[in-house]
């Protein structure tokens, strides 16, 4: 029996009155498994995705991550270093000035030495095919550049555990062959949002769509 | 923007005029400000917190400001009487604190109190955008009016912009210190608020324009005054009146 | 950085109100109608950018940005400020009605003299260092401006505020200090993102 990193019981999260968008939800994420994540627009997958790391500020139920019950922000904190969560948006994620600044932001809040940082953020551009990219603007970037730059700032944290919501979108079919070919090659736990079927097909190995708050095992 | 208001409230001061609304509070606030005699602000702090009643503004979010106000006011009574010359309570050596000074600092902080209520009561329940078009009725400057509507219409754009953003930064582990890497970290992510919105507030002018703007804009709602308005005017000139005549009459 | 109700005297609040009514006007004069969009996100993320809170040491204070202001916004920082000063009285209640016109000018007088002293040395400054040295020197200058009107406020409102005018631009000093570092990092920050920000001769006017 594999390890349990992640373990959601009976979770529901809501946005202020609206109706829930993820209601009594179970499910286990085990160590090593590669799930996709489908479902409608509005079902729910972002939000769990960011209900894992803590970032919905009110969920009713209860939620297990990495050996503990995690309730407060606080307890979170570890969550956040162990599970990397890239956004829908690489808008959300990307914020400082140049590529490699960015890239170097994760793995700085991890409290790495220098020179591991630097390490870590020229071999992560290098494997995404950004080589020179390093002091590039991460705004002028175009929407395929900036989805992959802020893959290279979740894969720079070497997190293991990866949420990736719509890592496709955006990228062209080299960038996508790309992503599926680093993906197949990491033995990292993957949950991935996706609407690109073939994607999903080729990088994991199970499916759950949410459909009205809850987890349907495919 | 529902998220960035704090007194939302369905009574009946809601349904008043809200120029009707910006005037009183004017009123109320000006008055009081300006009143030295205690009766005055003592009976100006009673109504306002009547109005309060009246227009049962909820509690939890009052409190809040008036013991922010409180611990403010509270500094101002440790100070405060020690450089006004009086009958002396306390004195360190040539420093006297006095009661004169006490009584100052107690009638700064009843007012201070009164001119919060009243502001909650009249103006606080107004939202933006009807404040904005109240201003445009009373005939402010037109230039300043639209900054003000402008304004308004992006708040709630850029609040959620930044929760997203520094969302972000904590699910890649940021919290928050006392350091470098904390202001630089920031000052980076309000940067890109900056230019982001900015670089969108270009796109929506060029939009607006191509919608046929040619800076100015018309009002949809034009505000008309109704009898529970009238009413509730005279009834707050009634309050002030009363109050002015015992500050000067 | 404000001063509360009820606690400055008749002539103080009156001249506050006239003299910021008449810096209003100035820097409505000096925007045209295509300016409006623009300098209203500005005044909307300087509000935003208010609410958030930063650490120093034991405390968390708020962000001021008053030098950034005026660097950014020349005279139209003027309006702006009265704009984000009416919203702070009226969502939250900090300060009111009737200290509008004191809170206006305790902001943005010192915003504009960061336009008139300091915004040459931006536009002339050529390394990251310079542009380093000027932000600090406009957070400072807007600080320390604000905190010159709050003192004149209350020495003008009479003796018995002498002591609460000390108070305040004692605790201050933290406020000082962070808002040098900080606006040195943005304006760092928007000179390398989009210079021409700054090196327009204000974005604005």
């Amino acid at each position: 029996m594999s390890e349990v990193l992640f373990k959601l019981n009976e979770l529901t999260v809501r946005y202020g009155n609206e109706p829930p968008v993820l209601r009594n939800l179970s499910m286990d994420l085990v160590k090593g498994s590669r799930i996709g994540l489908v479902g409608r627009n509005g079902s729910g997958k972002s939000t769990l995705l960011s209900a894992l790391v803590g970032l919905m500020d009110d969920f009713d139920g209860e939620l297990w991550a990495f050996g503990k019950w995690r309730r407060d922000d606080s307890d979170f904190a570890e969550v956040r270093r162990r599970a990397g969560l890239l956004f829908e948006d690489p808008d959300d994620q990307l914020f400082n000035i140049t590529v490699s600044e960015d890239v170097a932001f994760g793995p700085f809040n991890l409290g790495w030495p220098r020179e591991r940082v630097i390490t870590a953020v020229r071999d992560t551009l290098a494997r995404l095919d950004l080589s020179g990219y390093e002091e590039r603007i991460t705004y002028r970037l175009s929407t395929g550049e900036k989805r992959m730059v802020s893959i290279a700032t979740v894969l720079a944290m070497d997190p293991e555990v990866l949420l990736l919501d719509e890592p496709t979108a955006g990228l062209d079919h080299r960038h996508t062959r790309l992503l599926e070919e680093i993906l197949k090659q990491s033995s990292k736990t993957l949950l991935v949002v996706s609407h690109d079927r073939d994607f999903l097909a080729s990088v994991t190995n199970q499916t759950i769509q949410l459909e009205n708050g809850q987890a349907v095992y495919l | 923007m529902t998220s960035l208001l704090l007194l939302k409230v369905d009574s009946v001061i809601g349904n008043i005029d809200p120029r009707a609304r910006l005037v009183s509070g004017f009123l109320f606030s000006v008055l009081l400000a300006v009143a030295q005699k205690w009766e005055v602000i003592a009976a100006g702090f009673l109504s306002a917190f009547l109005f309060c009643a009246a227009a049962r503004l909820p509690w939890s979010g009052l409190r809040v400001r008036l013991i922010g106000l409180n611990v403010f006011m509270l500094a101002l009574l440790l100070v405060m009487p020690w450089s006004v010359p009086g009958s002396v309570l306390w004195n360190i050596g040539n420093w006297t604190y006095t009661i004169e000074g006490v009584e100052l600092a107690l009638m700064v902080a009843v007012k201070g109190n009164a001119i919060v209520l009243a502001m909650s009561v009249f103006i606080s329940t107004i939202d933006t955008a009807s404040l904005g078009h109240a201003l445009e009725h009373l005939r402010a400057p037109r230039r300043l009016v639209h900054l003000f509507l402008f304004t308004v219409r992006y708040l709630d754009i850029l609040h959620h912009e930044s929760r997203r953003l520094f969302r972000a930064a904590r699910a890649r582990g940021f919290a928050p210190r006392t350091d470098l890497h904390t202001y630089r970290t920031v000052s980076r992510l309000i940067g890109t608020i900056m230019v982001r919105s900015l670089d969108r507030s270009e796109r929506v002018l060029a939009a607006m324009k191509a919608r046929g703007y040619c800076g100015r804009f018309y009002l949809l709602h034009h505000f008309s005054l109704r009898m529970s308005d009238a009413l509730f005017i005279m009834t707050v000139s009634v309050f002030v009146a009363v109050l002015a005549w015992m500050e000067w009459g | 950085m404000h001063i509360s109700e009820g606690i400055l005297s008749t002539p103080v609040l009156a001249g506050g109100g006239v003299i910021a009514a008449a810096g209003v006007y100035v820097g409505l004069r000096s925007l045209n109608d295509e300016d409006i969009p623009k300098t209203a996100m500005m005044t909307a993320v300087f509000f935003t950018a208010s609410l958030v809170q930063v650490p120093a040491g034991p405390v968390s204070m708020h962000l001021v940005l008053n030098g950034l202001m005026g660097l950014l916004l020349g005279w139209s920082a003027f309006p702006s400020i009265l704009i984000a000063l009416t919203l702070q009285a009226v969502i939250f209640r900090y300060g009111g009605l009737t200290v509008l016109g004191v809170n206006t000018l305790i902001m943005a007088c010192p915003a504009v003299l960061v336009h008139i002293l300091l915004s040459p040395f931006l536009r002339m400054a050529q390394s990251r260092a310079r542009v380093l040295v000027v932000g600090a020197c406009a957070g400072l200058l807007g600080i320390a401006g604000g905190m010159a009107f709050v003192a004149l406020a209350f020495v003008l409102t009479g003796r018995s505020m002498y002591g609460v005018a000390g108070l305040f631009v004692v605790t201050h000093i933290p406020v000082l200090l962070v808002e040098g570092v900080f606006t040195a990092a943005m304006v760092s920050f928007l000179w390398r993102m989009k210079p021409e920000l700054i090196e327009s001769r204000s974005y604005v006017t």
